[in-house]
């Protein structure tokens, strides 16, 4: 549900959203679909986290590299997993408010590539 | 005190007083200078005189026995008081009450201690059948009937055993105690009979103790599954919040659209009954416990268990079996306690895998009946406890973590809690990890 409610906030601004529900799904859409841009994804999650995501998108290279914004339902980024350094990349805390989401994404987005 | 030699010097005394008196009246004459020979004679010709002069001797002698008789007498006075001085002594001194009854369960005496967790003085208790002084009436007909199995046969059940009953004080509040009675043979009257004699020890103290315990792991679970809940309630949360938001941005931007708000509001709602059942649960668990004994069905508590800690046991990539038999019974105990010693295992069956880093991580939770108990059984593939450890892993206090990790109380409490209620709680090795089995007493 959560998933349904972030794509439509995402729509409403113009975006185009592609959704999933675990890693291996996510990473299939990368595979198939050129031009991603943004990977928010969740940290924690049963089965693969986070993490593996990150890591397994950054090795397949692609060009362009899409950014991430991570998110949990911790206090605070610094959750280590791995060797990632999970602090590098933006954060939104759970629960997530759609203003927040937006700003984020817009920002994150139009840093110049 | 040697009497005897005092007695005997007495009679010596005695003894030369009549041989002085008979010398003074002249008795003893002999003729000229007296010889050994004519003493002798003279006391052969005199049988008075040979009595007389042999009296301090006789006197002494005899007198001494006297005195030996008298001193033996007192000593044994002296003995027997000091004996009684002593059992009062130890009797009143003692913190447990002590009760002395005969064989028909009428008090004989009672000690100081005995006064003051009773309410009652000595005498009046004395002569009167402690069962119906003390006892509350529902204790009464098992104790006539246990005296009487006792009359009958020189046995009982109770005797030499610490029992948890409840007394009543004078003032009619009841105290929680520990008894045990046993019986001894008296000698009373020159009658040889049994009586017995209660030790009454009062655990109020104890049983809050426990009490507190009982609610301080709890607690302890609590904290530890604070973290797994705040996880659990952020989804919902951010449903919420995403969809309250969704609402207030259309209603911002002037649209108006019933069918919209109607649809975001109803993820609202159903989102907080959810976030509702979580809080409840959360909060039901940390209720100190004085809830009634209920016949309830065990699969439901398991179920309720695996809702607070389902997920987290995902995140970790536990995988989590049920297998409920068709036909569990119901078990009568403390729903909430019982919920607790469930969680406690898992928490253990989690830990244990996660350390042990196998490759399955696999939490089998079975529930069965037999004819007269209902058995809970949890397992993991977390490698097994250590043999010595086995012995030992529901001693308070014990744990095979690492400083820091574990307060090694969780399954002492649960061993505590499963045996209040009648039952007990076993845990062995199997091929792939541990095994706890719950046992507790089946109701229909």
């Amino acid at each position: 549900m959560i998933l349904e409610l972030m794509s439509e906030a995402l729509t409403e601004e113009g975006y185009q959203c592609l959704t999933a529900s675990n890693v291996d799904t996510a990473l299939g859409v990368v595979k198939t679909t050129p031009g991603i841009a943004l990977i928010i994804t969740d940290l924690k999650m049963p089965g693969k986290s986070g993490s593996d995501l990150i890591k397994a998108v950054q090795a397949a290279g692609g060009d362009p590299k899409p950014k991430f914004i991570v998110m949990s339902g911790h206090a605070g980024p610094n959750i280590n997993e791995g060797d990632i350094d999970l602090g590098s990349f933006p954060f939104l805390t759970k629960p997530l408010g759609i203003e927040s989401l937006v700003e984020q994404v817009r920002a994150v987005l139009s840093v110049g590539e | 005190m040697n009497y005897a030699l005092k007695y005997s010097l007495l009679g010596m005394f005695f003894g030369w007083f009549f041989v002085g008196a008979a010398w003074f009246f002249g008795l003893h004459y002999v003729d000229g200078m007296p010889t050994f020979a004519s003493i002798i004679q003279m006391h052969v010709d005199n049988p008075v005189i040979g009595i007389v002069d042999t009296a301090p001797v006789v006197l002494g002698i005899s007198f001494y026995f006297l005195g030996s008789a008298y001193q033996s007498l007192y000593a044994k006075n002296k003995e027997s008081e000091d004996n009684s001085a002593r059992f009062n002594a130890l009797m009143n001194s003692a913190f447990d009450a002590i009760v002395i009854m005969d064989q028909r369960g009428v008090v004989v005496d009672i000690s100081r201690a005995a006064e003051t967790i009773l309410g009652y003085e000595r005498q009046d208790v004395i002569g009167k059948k402690l069962s119906t002084l003390v006892f509350p009436s529902r204790y009464q007909g098992d104790t006539d009937h246990g005296l009487n199995i006792f009359t009958q046969t020189a046995e009982s059940p109770t005797i030499g055993q610490r029992l948890e009953v409840e007394v009543v004080h004078r003032d009619g509040h009841e105290v929680s105690v520990e008894v045990a009675i046993e019986k001894h043979r008296v000698l009373a009257d020159g009658q040889a009979n049994s009586a017995f004699v209660g030790f009454i020890h009062d655990i109020t103290a104890r049983k809050a103790t426990a009490a507190q315990i009982i609610q301080a792991s709890k607690l302890a679970t609590l904290g530890e599954m604070a973290t797994s809940v705040a996880h659990e309630l952020n989804q919902p949360l951010s449903v919420i919040r995403m969809a309250a938001g969704f609402g207030r941005k259309k209603l911002a931007e002037g649209v108006v659209d019933p069918e919209y708000l109607e649809n975001k509001l109803e993820k609202i709602e159903a989102q907080t009954l959810r976030a509702a059942v979580i809080i409840d649960h959360m909060r039901m668990f940390g209720r100190k416990a004085n809830e009634d004994l209920e016949a309830i069905d065990p699969r439901t508590i398991v179920l309720r268990a695996l809702d607070l800690v389902g997920g987290p046991l995902r995140l970790a990539q536990i995988e989590v079996v049920t297998e409920f038999a068709e036909d569990r019974g119901l078990v009568l105990g403390h729903p909430i306690q019982i919920e607790q010693v469930i969680l406690n295992l898992i928490a253990n069956a989690r830990d244990a895998m996660d350390e042990s880093d196998s490759e399955s991580k696999i939490i089998t939770l079975r529930v069965f009946a037999a004819e007269q108990s209902v058995y809970i059984v949890a397992e993991d593939t977390g490698g097994g406890i250590p043999e010595d450890a086995l012995q030992r892993v529901f001693e308070p206090f014990y744990t095979t973590k690492e400083m820091g990790k574990g307060t090694g109380l969780g399954l002492s409490v649960s061993y505590g809690i499963v045996r209040d209620m009648n039952g007990a709680i076993a845990a062995e090795n199997t091929e792939a990890g541990a095994r706890f089995t719950i046992t507790l007493p089946r109701v229909n």
